[in-house]
């Protein structure tokens, strides 16, 4: 099978994906015993103008026909009006998804070669000071509550050293191409926007990286325990091999299979699930977002972040997949 | 005389420290390979074979080390040397293979990229095959696919660019050796080559190790507990009992005029067709925990023949004729025994 049939078949199977996840969340959302128009309107608004809001969003309508006004906007592009925002649900995604998509870039990026090394030398230094040292901080950061540490951080390095800010996103750059400040500020050249965006992303990327750089630590250093007692690690090194080079060539292409699997489950956890370094870092993402949507009963802004993520998760799990036959010559994508 | 000999162990003590204590796995080894032969190295599971043969390459790994000893290779003692001159050797002057070709070679690289690698090492000092000139891999290829054409390859143009779990246990035992020996090193050690292979292909890869030896003339030492093996390609055999050599002779006195008890009990388990026996006869007891040897000689708890003295002294491997130690306090008396018997026999 040709990759790109590969890729067209897992993406067709976004589709029963979609329908299976806007089924569950409407359903949610439909039995939670609240009044969606009383919210919408206000606590004082007059009765009438709940109705017209009733009517206006088929909210009294079976709930078979409001779910096919529903699954019908959401394959033509529209998702629905987010109350919260008083504006498009898609335009809201549009917007916080790319704070959201930027910083979880940037957490893994820190996440996965530091978690990797970390786990590299771990494991070659098994039971010796470098080990501990390694265990307890990844012990510390599956532990360890992610406002806390968030809370630390901004007292530590904001608050008493004043090196890095704590809140938002820092300058819009000059042009928008991407959403993305910090590659943005670089295509159009704006360097006072870049510096400002790179100094407000440190903090929540560090903060945001810590669990799951603790994870992949973990899974690195027992995955190459075991990698590491196999014959061919000892045949790499009776052909006369370097250590650096059993371990980096030799065991850690074979020990990063599990690496990989948590990385793109975390990765896809961190882009619709970043609610707390975002609240606390007053990053506006997807994670801020929900919480507001929740927190007003704003079921259009909820249902279109819970099928974004949805989405995110298959695409997340169709790239390890790829991934995996890439890193394994005896996996076959499609059989 | 010596400089027919290729490598010298003398007093090997290879220990391991674990939890439970310290494992004495090769405890006062001593014996000699000559160049061009191959030297077998028998025994029981758990008696000290692999752990000598890893010692001789430097790969004991942790909790394992090498107390004493010296491995003398073509004259230089191998423990003395730095870790980066012994990766010389290794591969190069001395090249081993495992017992488990299925595992033994890595699942995510070609036979072609793994053999290239040990090439491009040794020849040119290239570790990171990726870093390689094109026109020096395609050189060395050829060079590959050669080496595959002599272990006898089936098709070896396919086979260089196969993975591992493309090929059955015997072809990749065959893309092992030819790894192992593109270098064209002085000494193979093959630890227990055949075992995990079909009869069939067993008796294939022994040939494939005779021809070797013929074409490059190397050493191998051939690590196995069956003696059928060993009376196949052996030209001089020592047998290993609980972390000692009690037995080195070359192959025919070993089979006909066995001296020590436990070479003479593993010769009478070899079932044999033309004298069906009611019950086959075994070694009676079981491998010493090598924690806790035994004192003195530590076979005697199983030897029908033990007295005290076998208690309380070690015997040392002595020379009772040309060629043939034997590590037993009564090696002369069962010889002088053995010699009349064979009189007897003749008359």
């Amino acid at each position: 099978m040709k990759l790109w049939q590969y890729i067209a078949r897992r993406l067709l199977l976004l589709l029963p994906v979609i329908i299976g996840v806007t089924l569950i969340t409407f359903t949610i959302s439909f039995v939670i015993p609240a009044d969606p128009a009383r919210a919408w309107a206000g606590q004082k608004a007059p009765p009438s103008t709940v109705e017209k809001i009733r009517e206006e969003y088929h909210l009294n309508d079976p709930v078979y026909v409001q779910y096919y006004y529903y699954i019908t906007g959401v394959f033509t592009g529209n998702w629905g009006y987010s109350h919260s925002e008083k504006r498009p649900v898609a335009q809201c995604l549009a917007d916080y998804f790319p704070a959201t998509f930027e910083l979880t870039l940037w957490a893994m990026g820190i996440a996965i070669p530091t978690g990797i090394y970390l786990g590299v030398v771990s494991a070659v230094k098994r039971n010796k000071i470098p080990d501990h040292l390694s265990r307890i901080f990844a012990l510390s950061g599956v532990s360890m509550p992610i406002f806390w540490l968030g809370l630390l951080l901004i007292l530590l390095f904001y608050t008493y050293l004043g090196w890095f800010p704590a809140s938002g996103r820092g300058i819009a750059p000059a042009h928008t191409y991407t959403g993305l400040y910090i590659l943005d500020s670089i295509l159009s050249l704006d360097w006072h926007a870049f510096v400002d965006d790179l100094w407000h992303i440190i903090l929540p990327s560090i903060t945001l990286s810590y669990a799951t750089l603790a994870v992949i630590t973990r899974m690195t250093r027992s995955s190459m325990l075991e990698v590491l007692r196999l014959d061919y690690i000892k045949t790499a090194k009776a052909k006369g091999l370097s250590d650096k080079v059993v371990i980096y060539r030799h065991a850690l292409r074979n020990a990063l299979i599990p690496t990989l699997t948590v990385s793109g489950l975390a990765f896809a956890g961190l882009l619709g699930g970043a609610v707390l370094t975002e609240t606390i870092f007053a990053w506006p993402g997807m994670g801020r977002y929900a919480y507001q949507a929740i927190s007003t009963l704003d079921y259009p802004a909820i249902m279109g972040v819970t099928l974004l993520m949805a989405i995110i998760f298959v695409i997340a799990n169709l790239i390890v997949d790829i991934m995996y036959a890439y890193l394994d010559p005896r996996i076959k994508l499609g059989e | 005389m010596d400089d027919e000999i290729l490598l010298k162990v003398e007093d090997l003590h290879t220990y391991f420290y674990t939890y439970e204590g310290v494992v004495k796995a090769v405890d006062g080894v001593s014996f000699f390979v000559k160049k061009g032969e191959i030297f077998g190295l028998v025994g029981e599971t758990g008696c000290g074979k692999s752990v000598t043969a890893l010692s001789i390459i430097g790969l004991i790994d942790d909790p394992g080390k090498i107390v004493s000893g010296k491995i003398i290779f073509q004259g230089k003692n191998l423990r003395e040397l730095p870790e980066e001159e012994m990766r010389k050797i290794r591969g190069k002057g001395i090249s081993m293979i495992f017992q488990e070709p299925m595992t033994a070679l890595n699942p995510v690289y070609t036979i072609g990229d793994q053999i290239l690698e040990i090439i491009l090492l040794h020849k040119y000092g290239i570790e990171n095959i990726k870093k390689a000139p094109k026109e020096l891999k395609n050189k060395e290829r050829k060079r590959v696919i050669e080496m595959l054409r002599l272990v006898r390859m089936p098709d070896p143009e396919r086979a260089i660019d196969s993975y591992p779990h493309e090929l059955s246990g015997g072809m990749r035992q065959r893309a092992m050796i030819a790894m192992m020996l593109a270098t064209e090193p002085s000494l193979l050690i093959a630890d227990e080559p055949t075992t995990a292979l079909d009869v069939t292909v067993q008796a294939q890869i022994l040939n494939i190790l005779l021809d070797m030896r013929d074409k490059l003339g190397i050493s191998i030492i051939l690590i196995t507990h069956d003696l059928s093996v060993v009376a196949d390609v052996c030209d001089r055999v020592a047998v290993m009992y609980a972390g000692n050599i009690v037995e080195m002779a070359d192959v025919y006195t070993i089979f006909k005029h066995p001296v020590h008890p436990y070479t003479r009990g593993l010769m009478q388990a070899i079932p044999s067709i033309a004298e069906k026996k009611e019950e086959l006869k075994y070694i009676k007891g079981s491998v010493p925990n090598l924690i806790y040897p035994p004192s003195g000689c530590r076979f005697h708890p199983r030897c029908e023949y033990a007295q005290d003295i076998c208690k309380k002294e070690r015997p040392k491997l002595v020379e009772i004729e040309p060629g043939h130690y034997v590590a037993c306090h009564f090696a002369k008396e069962f010889f002088e025994k053995e010699k009349r018997a064979e009189g007897e026999s003749n008359e």
